[in-house]
């Protein structure tokens, strides 16, 4: 049986950190949207437009999209069990094969010392976060990656998703590409967030990725990501590569190993 | 205005709650540092938005709804982006996570996160199935079936776990002294 009683004693051991300090962090933040507000407010008055994303890094330019070619592996093995409190699986080198659900499961060329994240949903190399899930009728975008995150819900075919994606504000992509990814037909989207776009007023700093709500994470400039949309056994299937704090470069001479996914299905 | 100073009252809010929302919020995301951001980050929320705490009814669901969604946005994201990509590294836990707390947690965290999230509400926070459906913005059947087929999922993985520490103990009273 559960023991909640002893989870629960478990507050006893709980340090509150002084309520002060916390009062402290909120005023600073408080000054700190007071001044964005402010010069926001100024430019606006000066008739000096809003640029939110002021941007001349050279290697946040995008390029032309790529077709990914996949590539094969053998000696698959099926993901290790997360240890004690869900902790994360340290990975060695190799090929794995993790489930989406009951009856689909990609398999992935990974490199060493990746961990492996909610049963492999999060897949972490030293380069980059592989996230890789089904997108039902409830996966989305963001309202406004920015200020408004929650997710929405935007339509049930690939075409619905990829729309809402490139409508999203924030983001830079590139235009659809259609690829392969793993033998099957797959949309295929660049996405970056440059170094100087100014996330002071977004929600903590950060800006979401489209993601099922109870599975969207977001992150602060700069981002750097690759997505891909597909349907595997009448399922919509999306791959994010996502990399924050990545430069470009640093992004494409990292391991290769959403190319490497391939798809298989059980009775 | 300072938003900040006018803040009454979450300081009490504070003192009688932040210990047991940390350990709700552990059982769901099972890193304590985690839990301890997440719940510091809805009551620096509660403190900037003050005048919207004041017109709720329940100040407590607020803040744990708060650091619900901070969880889900960002617990995935933070653990994994703080171990490969040498952001900021979370501070140590303040308090000691015992074997004890270990088996319950590492049993919910094999749990659907959904179902985890419900079962840790109605039994760690003692929410009706009524109000973890207007918390978690669910529909009362979904949340009544998720806590029903999380409570089975439950009990089977603890009784597994403690089956196998029964084993691990008995082999170890089998094992030849070398001492």
């Amino acid at each position: 049986m559960a023991d909640w009683e002893q989870l629960r004693e478990l507050a006893h051991e709980v340090v509150p950190p002084e309520y002060g300090s916390l009062e402290r962090m909120a005023r600073r933040r408080q000054r700190r949207a007071g001044i964005v507000v402010g010069t926001l407010a100024a430019l606006a008055l000066l008739g000096g437009g809003l640029g939110v994303a002021s941007i001349d890094d050279p290697e946040d330019t995008i390029r032309p999209a790529g077709d990914p070619t996949p590539s094969q592996t053998d000696g698959t093995s099926a993901l290790p069990l997360p240890g004690a409190a869900g902790d994360p699986v340290i990975l060695a080198a190799g090929r794995y094969r993790i489930p989406l659900d009951n009856s689909l499961s990609f398999e992935v060329d990974l490199p060493d010392d990746t961990s492996a994240h909610d049963r492999g949903l999060f897949l972490a190399t030293k380069e980059f976060v592989l996230k890789t899930e089904l997108a039902g009728p409830r996966y989305g975008v963001p309202r406004d990656p920015c200020a408004d995150q929650v997710i929405e819900a935007v339509g049930p075919t690939v075409d619905d998703l990829v729309q809402a994606m490139v409508r999203l504000p924030g983001y830079r992509l590139t235009p659809p590409e259609q690829v392969q990814l793993g033998g099957v037909d797959a949309t295929y989207l660049e996405v970056s967030l440059p170094r100087g776009y100014d996330a002071s007023e977004c929600t903590d700093g950060t800006l979401q990725l489209p993601g099922n709500p109870t599975t969207a994470v977001g992150g602060p400039p700069p981002y750097v990501g690759r997505w891909w949309v597909l349907v595997v056994d009448g399922k919509r299937v999306v791959v994010q590569q996502n990399c924050w704090g990545c430069s470009r470069a640093a992004f494409d001479r990292a391991p290769r190993s959403p190319q490497t996914i391939t798809f298989t299905t059980t009775p | 205005m300072d938003g900040v100073r006018t803040a009454e009252g979450i300081d009490a809010l504070y003192a009688a709650s932040y210990r047991r929302l940390v350990v709700q919020m552990y059982a769901i995301c099972g890193d304590l540092s985690d839990a301890e951001d997440a719940v510091q980050e809805a009551f620096i929320t509660a403190i900037r938005k003050h005048r919207t705490l004041r017109s709720v009814d329940n100040p407590e669901a607020w803040v744990r709804t708060v650091a619900l969604r901070r969880l889900h946005r960002g617990w995935r994201h933070l653990a994994v982006v703080r171990r490969h990509q040498a952001l900021d590294r979370a501070p140590e836990p303040a308090a000691e996570v015992g074997p004890e707390h270990v088996a319950l947690v590492a049993a919910l965290a094999l749990l659907d996160p959904g179902q985890r999230a419900v079962v840790v509400l109605h039994h760690l926070a003692d929410l009706s199935v009524a109000e973890i459906a207007e918390q978690l913005d669910l529909p009362q059947g979904t949340v009544k079936s998720r806590l029903g087929r999380g409570r089975r999922r439950l009990g089977e993985l603890l009784v597994e776990s403690e089956s196998e520490s029964e084993w691990e103990r008995e082999s170890e009273r089998e094992e030849p002294s070398h001492g």
